[in-house]
């Protein structure tokens, strides 16, 4: 499935920082490829990556 | 011009084990058949081809076992063609091969026009020839079971969520969702923060109060007077050797035996480990000396305790030198016979004096008692006679009984017979007598004879009894007297028997005839031969004890001279005796005396302990330096970790934000979609809302925001006066409708190049009118749209086929493990 277009340039040109946009980006991909599980099981990852590096 | 799905060829998926061809009409299309036949399988297959998935078979069961692939399919794969037919005719293919484990496995998609495109391509080349968004396919051209079903729902969220996929916003809300992970966030950063908290607290202050802690330590080192030079290890090494070296020199002196010293290393554990050696030799030179001094003392003890004895033994043995034994044994023995002699004597006295008192009382009880026995006989004699005359006297009462015994015989025959008489008299009662015929009155001769006669007999019988009565009693004293008489003689006869042999026991007792003594003075004569006997004894014992005082005195000063003497020589493995012995172990206890003293003195070994201790504190302090050294050197790695917590906690705050700021824009953005999709749709919306007869009053439908974060949506239907939310005041039936509203209106216009409805059992829960209004609905969208109904009503079948012109309908009639079986139906 394509990524909505307008909805991808409507939250990446309301974001300041451009990590937040890749980040966004990485997120919504995920998403679209695996479902909400893997979001937030990548986003867990991404914690316990911060919190323990 | 548009498209038009022209056919539809599968295989192997879902229900469907065997391949189908399904030829689709342009304008209606009806799958009619009971549940279970195949005919949502049939649509799956549709949208599955078209996007790859199927909605609602995603997560939990589905990603453990493969939903797609037919279990049953011999060929292990689902297969499904759909051709269309419009400005270019071209058909897509999606294959899937059977997986154990998931329904999302890996598929391959194709699109053959005039010419092959494969996966990616083949999507693109789709999505550009039906010029519509991939994810606005399943919304606009597939209307689920599913979704009618979570419409009809009364949980808010489930309705809210059927209008969120319609208006193509719920994956942004399930997106939205998905980053909302604050509350986690915030738990590692309290984590850290606690981490933070300890390692601040628990080890670098820990490090600033060593140093603290030394620096007071120093100070009050220099205050007790301790050179500041001194406060390093080679200080501590010279001291110890030092120590060592008058350690040494006193064990030396002592003659306590040789100390082994270990290496010394710089090392401060090392130092003070050896410094602490130094303290437990110490203490053992200390022990090894108050051993000495204690045995120094004992035989100093000893050895003037066995010259004092052994002088004084020699000097008092100079008066029995010329002492003659001898003639003192044969005297004292001579004497000791005697002695012996005089206590027989006494003793012999004392057993007579003793025995006297009882044996003269048992002599004159026995006497006194012989006599008073032999009065007593003499006194019965005299009374009645002697043995002989007794016995005469029992013969005489004896034959006087038996005369008066015949006479009573006598008397009582004869008052028998009167007896008889008075009873045959009183029976017969004759007139004449019968002894002597004589008349008589029988009456009074009764009365006569029970008066006179047998009166006179009884009186004689009395009187008879009664002398033999009398002559009883006189025989019964008779014989006891003659019993007392016998019994006497034998009593007196033992009586002078004891009597007898008393005697002769006190004429042995008193050694002399009773008859010739006079017993009442022989106590005090005794008595008096006694303390004769005694005054002797006394006089023989005190010679006899003078003369043992001696030997005895002489014997025991032999036996000092002699225990001294040995005992002096084993203390100084000398021969010798007399003046010689005494000089030499006086000599000796000099000497052990000087030696006592160096024993005594105590002073170096305190002060060297006091060195060592002092050490002990300097070395103390260096090693709380060392530790305080060791610790400080942590103290870049604990910063450098501090810094990386700071930056984790950074980087986590900095995660929350952007992930905040995402969901604020994803949150702000499913709003705005979602009222411009709503404002879009509303019109149109309510044009089907009227067309299958929506509620009678209510006749508008509204979608309103419920909630703003997260969105919430809800149904809403409204009159020109006022609204209501739809489950409250609506049919099931009506719900129905309104979802189909939302679903047509939203297929309008996301039309595109194919104008394709597929509808899955949409007139579940409505009444007839309702499924004819839709059917007739269906009529007119025909003229615009391809529609594919699936259904298990008759009466909507029915409908359609009344009111559709241009229809197919395929019936499944039944299902087994070689598929559906497929007919087409005819109104006809």
């Amino acid at each position: 499935m394509k990524i909505k277009l307008d909805f991808i340039s409507y939250v990446e040109s309301r974001l300041p920082r451009d990590d937040d946009k890749e980040l966004f980006k990485h997120l919504w991909e995920l998403y679209n490829k695996e479902g909400p599980d893997e979001v937030k099981e990548a986003i867990n990852e991404l914690i316990k990556n911060l919190s323990e590096a | 011009m548009s498209y038009i799905l022209k056919a539809v060829k599968l295989d192997g998926i879902r229900g469907i084990n065997q391949e189908i061809d399904i030829q689709l009409n342009k304008a209606l299309t009806i799958l009619h058949g009971p549940n279970g036949t195949g005919k949502s399988s049939i649509l799956q297959a549709i949208e599955w081809c078209m996007t790859g998935e199927i909605p609602y078979m995603r997560g939990g069961d589905f990603t453990r076992e493969d939903a797609i692939v037919n279990a049953f399919t011999r060929t292990k794969r689902a297969r499904v063609e759909l051709n269309f037919s419009g400005p270019t005719e071209f058909t897509l293919v999606r294959r899937k091969n059977r997986t154990r484990s998931t329904t999302s496995g890996k598929h391959q998609l194709s699109l053959k026009s005039d010419k092959l495109y494969e996966d990616d391509k083949a999507e693109n080349t789709l999505i550009d020839l039906l010029d519509i968004d991939a994810e606005e396919i399943p919304r606009s051209k597939f209307l689920h079971q599913e979704t009618i079903r979570d419409a009809l729902t009364y949980k808010p969220s489930d309705r809210s969520a059927v209008i969120e996929k319609l208006l193509g916003t719920y994956d942004i809300k399930e997106f939205t969702k998905a980053i909302s992970q604050d509350r986690r966030i915030n738990s590692e950063i309290k984590a850290i923060d606690g981490t933070i908290e300890a390692l601040k607290r628990d080890r670098i202050q820990f490090i600033l109060n060593l140093r603290r802690s030394l620096e007071q330590l120093k100070k009050q080192l220099l205050e007790k007077g301790y050179d500041d030079k001194k406060l390093n290890s080679g200080y501590g090494i010279t001291q110890i050797e030092e120590n060592r070296k008058k350690i040494d020199e006193i064990s030396t002196r002592l003659n306590i035996g040789k100390l082994i010293h270990p290496e010394i290393s710089p090392d401060i554990n090392s130092l003070i480990e050896t410094n602490k050696r130094l303290q437990d030799d110490l203490t053992s030179i200390d022990r090894e000396r108050m051993s000495a001094l204690q045995k120094h003392q004992t035989k100093i003890v000893v050895l003037q305790s066995a010259v004092d004895s052994y002088r004084s033994a020699l000097d008092h043995f100079k008066d029995y030198e010329t002492m003659d034994t001898e003639a003192l044994e044969n005297k004292k023995e001579k004497l000791e016979m005697q002695l012996r002699e005089i206590n027989q004597k006494i003793s012999s006295i004392q057993r007579t004096l003793t025995l006297f008192p009882p044996r003269i009382s048992s002599y004159e009880n026995a006497k006194d008692n012989y006599e008073k026995e032999r009065e007593k006989l003499e006194n019965i004699l005299k009374e009645h006679g002697d043995e002989d005359q007794i016995a005469d006297k029992i013969i005489e009462i004896q034959e006087g009984q038996v005369k008066v015994q015949e006479d009573l015989k006598k008397f009582s025959g004869r008052q028998r017979i009167v007896n008889l008489a008075v009873d045959l008299i009183s029976h017969t009662k004759q007139n004449t007598c019968p002894v002597c015929n004589q008349n008589i009155k029988p009456e009074i001769l009764v009365q006569q004879l029970n008066s006179q006669v047998s009166t006179d007999i009884s009186a004689k019988i009395s009187e008879l009894n009664s002398k033999l009565s009398d002559a009883g009693k006189e025989l019964g004293n008779l014989r006891t007297v003659e019993d007392q008489v016998s019994s006497l003689r034998s009593s007196i006869k033992f009586s002078l028997s004891k009597f007898e042999e008393e005697k002769t026991r006190l004429e042995e007792l008193i050694e002399s005839k009773i008859i010739e003594t006079n017993l009442n003075e022989l106590s005090a004569l005794w008595e008096d031969e006694i303390t004769s006997n005694q005054k002797e004894f006394e006089g023989i014992n005190s010679e006899y004890l003078e003369i043992e005082e001696k030997l005895k005195q002489r014997s025991f000063l032999l036996q000092q001279i002699k225990q001294s003497k040995e005992k002096l020589h084993n203390e100084l493995k000398v021969k010798i005796e007399g003046k010689k012995l005494l000089d030499l172990a006086e000599n000796k206890i000099q000497t052990l005396d000087r030696e006592k003293k160096d024993y005594e003195k105590t002073e170096e070994i305190d002060d060297i302990r006091g060195s060592v201790q002092k050490l002990t504190e300097i070395l103390d302090y260096l090693q709380d330096e060392q530790r305080t050294q060791d610790a400080e050197k942590e103290l870049p790695t604990l910063t450098k970790q501090l810094e990386d917590l700071e930056t984790r906690k950074t980087s986590l705050l900095h995660l929350s934000g952007s992930l905040g700021s995402i969901r604020k824009m994803t949150t702000e953005y499913q709003k705005e979609a979602s009222i411009e999709q709503i404002r879009a749709l509303e019109e149109m919306m309510n044009e089907y809302y009227s067309a299958i007869l929506g509620h009678p009053y209510f006749h508008r439908l509204k979608i309103d925001i419920e909630k703003q974060d997260p969105l919430l949506f809800s149904f809403r239907a409204a009159s020109d006066r006022e609204a209501t939310y739809i489950p409250t005041r609506f049919s099931t039936a009506q719900l129905n409708v309104a979802a189909l509203s939302i679903f047509m209106s939203n297929s309008r216009l996301m039309k595109g190049q194919l104008p394709l409805l597929t509808l899955d059992d949409p007139t579940q829960s409505m009444d007839d009118i309702h499924k004819e209004a839709l059917a007739k609905l269906v009529s007119t969208l025909t003229d615009d749209f391809q529609v594919i109904i699936a259904t298990e009503d008759d009466e909507t079948r029915d409908y359609l086929m009344t009111h559709c012109t241009d229809k197919t309908c395929y019936e499944l009639e039944s299902w087994d493990a070689s598929g559906p079986e497929i007919s087409t139906f005819s109104d006809q």
